[in-house]
């Protein structure tokens, strides 16, 4: 190795880079988070872990952002899961229509997350939406709601359009896997006699753990990531019941010019993703299958 | 126990024809082997053996029951694959209770035959161990041991040894006829090795192009090849053909091509056959090269020698004559021959076979 230490030279722009636009950051919003700053005058003061516990113990807004973030990431995570699992075992084999019906569950991937927010807007408006008029003529009256309007199921509205976006995504991934599973395990539990549904919970299921931690890891990312969709269809409301750590955070600095707050957030909200993201690789490891 | 019955089985794929007519009755506790070149159909006739695929036409039967429209589950057989197909997520003890768990059966008695099995197989000590903790003869037995613990009438086997390495094979080989012997289940072994089919079977299937070209015991598959394809596949080396000419003289049927001459010293009636174009086949072991003692009816032809291969136990000396290649295979002691010098190759002429050359049949002209 030590022989070609001149080649480390080539990793120079990139690292440059990774150490202006996310370690220097990162370690500057450690510093502000103990600060008091409001991110316009000059003027800070360094105020301690007043901002952490002002946070933890005193903000209910806080709190009902974390709690909305944990439903989001609990229903976007199970559902978009289930149903990429469900198309990705209805498409798994390479006929021609298959490969049609794929790209269509892809598109909406492709499409920026600011379009998908404008297209589920019309969609989900109380009087004019598709939704609603939908309904209307089904004679569901009944169900009828104000889809975003409605404090108690706006979070779901959103995230429903959240696994409508990246279905396609994930189901990829479970084609994947569940065509990386040999044939012949088939066979053979068609042979010794195994029901469909037996079929899927002792072969199917256990050898595409690997795929599933994959999908649920990057799952739970996205719903915690999840801000432009957010931010474009609710900004948050109807009061703060569609406000995610994200959002949280972004107005904390640029609605109520509280940097220092804002950069506390980020830390807490920093220590949770690489949490959850370590805790699943863990069991990722722990899953390895091999043929 | 049961015998199994193909009754005109086909199987066509959109249109392409895997296996064309399969007519076969297999007894009772017997080994059959198919074996036959890549893409001939023994997969694809296995698998409807074991309902993994519909025959298109036909019949297969069972014992005695007809099974052709019963799922595999129902038929009452297992079979082994040739990539183990063992579950990798469970130790090798819950992949062989796997089916037994499945068909309810009672957990103490799930115990005694996994036990038993893996005896027989001699993998008790493995029982905890994962696949992938195993080396390829062990899945093979794992493998093996999945089939044996259900006690089916029938095992169905897809290339089980193809991979393993060259000597644990022959050794498998070795131990999966015993096993058969001792199991007394009847066996359809599928191949494409014909020297595991010549090893292995009671009897053997010669499959091409999804038709079957001769049925018959490892002797006679090897002895009185049906056709040019069968003498051609079975034997190694295989058999040397000459392509020439019959005719008639001095009451004699001669075999000519072009500097060869060989008086086979029979009466056919060459009328019959009306076609003279044929092909004379011998074995390698068939050809001599040392004097014969008289009692061997032998025709001394004059060639030249090309090659001598010394596998140690034998000697493969590549013979030329007249732009035909012959190979002869000398047992004992050293080749009486320099390579590029001329010798007389002696033919054995009770062994040799004749074929058309247009269809590639046999032609019956010894009283044997
Ligand atoms: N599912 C299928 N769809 C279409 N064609 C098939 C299918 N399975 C087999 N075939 C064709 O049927 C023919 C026989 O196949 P089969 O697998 O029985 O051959 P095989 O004798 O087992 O060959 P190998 O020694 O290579 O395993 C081949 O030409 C193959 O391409
Ligand atoms: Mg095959």
């Amino acid at each position: 190795m030590r022989k070609y230490w001149p080649l480390s030279f080539f990793i120079l722009p990139g690292l440059l880079m990774y150490v202006i636009f996310f370690v220097f950051p990162a370690i500057s919003a450690l510093g502000l988070s103990l600060t008091d700053w409001n991110g316009i005058t000059p003027e800070r003061n360094f105020v301690g872990l007043a901002n952490y516990k002002e946070m933890l113990t005193n903000d209910p807004i806080f709190a009902q952002t974390f709690g909305n973030n944990i439903k989001y990431m609990l229903f976007v995570v199970f559902f978009q899961t289930l149903f990429s699992l469900i198309f990705a075992m209805m498409l798994v084999k390479n006929s021609r229509m298959n490969v049609f019906y794929r790209a269509l569950f892809f598109l909406p991937t492709i499409i920026a997350s600011i379009s998908v927010a404008f297209i589920w807007i019309f969609v989900y408006d109380p009087s004019i939406g598709s939704l609603n008029t939908f309904l209307t003529k089904l004679k569901l009256d009944f169900l009828i709601q104000s889809w975003l309007g409605d404090k108690n199921i706006a979070i779901y509205s959103i995230a429903v359009v959240q696994c409508w976006a990246h279905i396609g995504q994930v189901m990829v991934i479970f084609i994947a896997g569940l065509q990386s599973i040999p044939k012949s395990l088939y066979e053979v539990a068609r042979i010794e006699g195994a029901t469909p549904w037996q079929t899927f919970r002792h072969v199917t299921w256990p050898l595409l753990a690997p795929s599933a931690t994959i999908v649920v890891a990057y799952t739970t990312l996205q719903s915690f990531k999840a801000f432009d969709l957010i931010l474009a269809m609710t900004d948050g409301g109807p009061s703060y019941a569609t406000e995610i750590l994200s959002l949280f955070l972004y107005h904390q600095a640029f609605n109520n010019y509280k940097f220092g707050y804002a950069s506390a957030t980020a830390v807490i909200f920093m220590l949770i993703v690489a949490s959850i993201t370590l805790l699943q690789f863990r069991i990722l490891r722990a899953n390895k299958v091999s043929y | 126990m049961a015998g199994v019955k193909l009754e005109g089985v086909a199987k066509h794929f959109k249109g392409a024809v895997a296996v064309a007519e399969f007519n076969l009755d297999i007894k009772d506790g017997e080994f059959l082997v198919l074996v036959g070149p890549s893409g001939c159909g023994k997969s694809t006739t296995l698998r409807m053996v074991a309902g993994l695929e519909e025959p298109t036409y036909g019949r297969i039967m069972i014992g005695n029951k007809d099974v052709t429209k019963l799922e595999p589950k129902d038929r009452d057989i297992a079979m082994v694959f040739q990539d183990y197909a063992l579950y990798p997520h469970m130790n090798v003890y819950h992949n062989l209770a796997f089916g037994l768990k499945l068909r309810k059966m009672p957990k103490n008695e799930i115990e005694e035959r996994v036990k038993m099995a893996a005896e027989i197989l001699s993998i008790s000590h493995l029982l905890e161990r994962y696949p992938r903790q195993l080396s390829g003869g062990q899945r093979q037995r794992v493998a093996l041991g999945r089939a044996i613990v259900r006690n089916p009438q029938v095992f169905l086997m897809d290339e089980p040894l193809s991979n393993l390495d060259a000597k644990l094979r022959v050794q498998m080989r070795a131990e999966l006829v015993k096993l058969q012997r001792r199991l007394k289940t009847t066996t359809i072994y599928v191949t494409h090795d014909q020297t595991e089919a010549m090893t292995m079977g009671d009897r053997i299937v010669v499959m091409k192009d999804g038709y079957i070209q001769q049925v018959g015991t490892p002797e006679e598959i090897y002895h009185e090849p049906a056709n040019l394809f069968v003498a051609d596949f079975v034997g190694s080396p295989s058999m040397n053909f000459l392509e020439g000419e019959l005719c008639t003289e001095e009451g004699c049927i001669w075999f000519k091509a072009q500097g060869i001459r060989v008086n086979l010293r029979n009466s056919l009636n060459l009328e019959e056959l009306n076609e003279n174009k044929v092909v004379l086949g011998i074995r390698p072991e068939d050809i001599y090269l040392h004097r014969p003692s008289p009692e061997k009816v032998c025709e001394e032809l004059l060639c030249q020698t090309e090659l001598i291969e010394d596998l140690g136990s034998e000697k493969i000396v590549f013979l030329k004559i007249e732009g035909q290649e012959l190979q002869a295979r000398l047992r004992d002691g050293a080749a009486p021959v320099t390579v590029g010098g001329n010798t007389p190759a002696y033919l054995n002429l009770n062994k040799v076979h004749l074929f058309r050359k247009s269809t590639g049949k046999k032609i019956l002209f010894r009283g044997r």
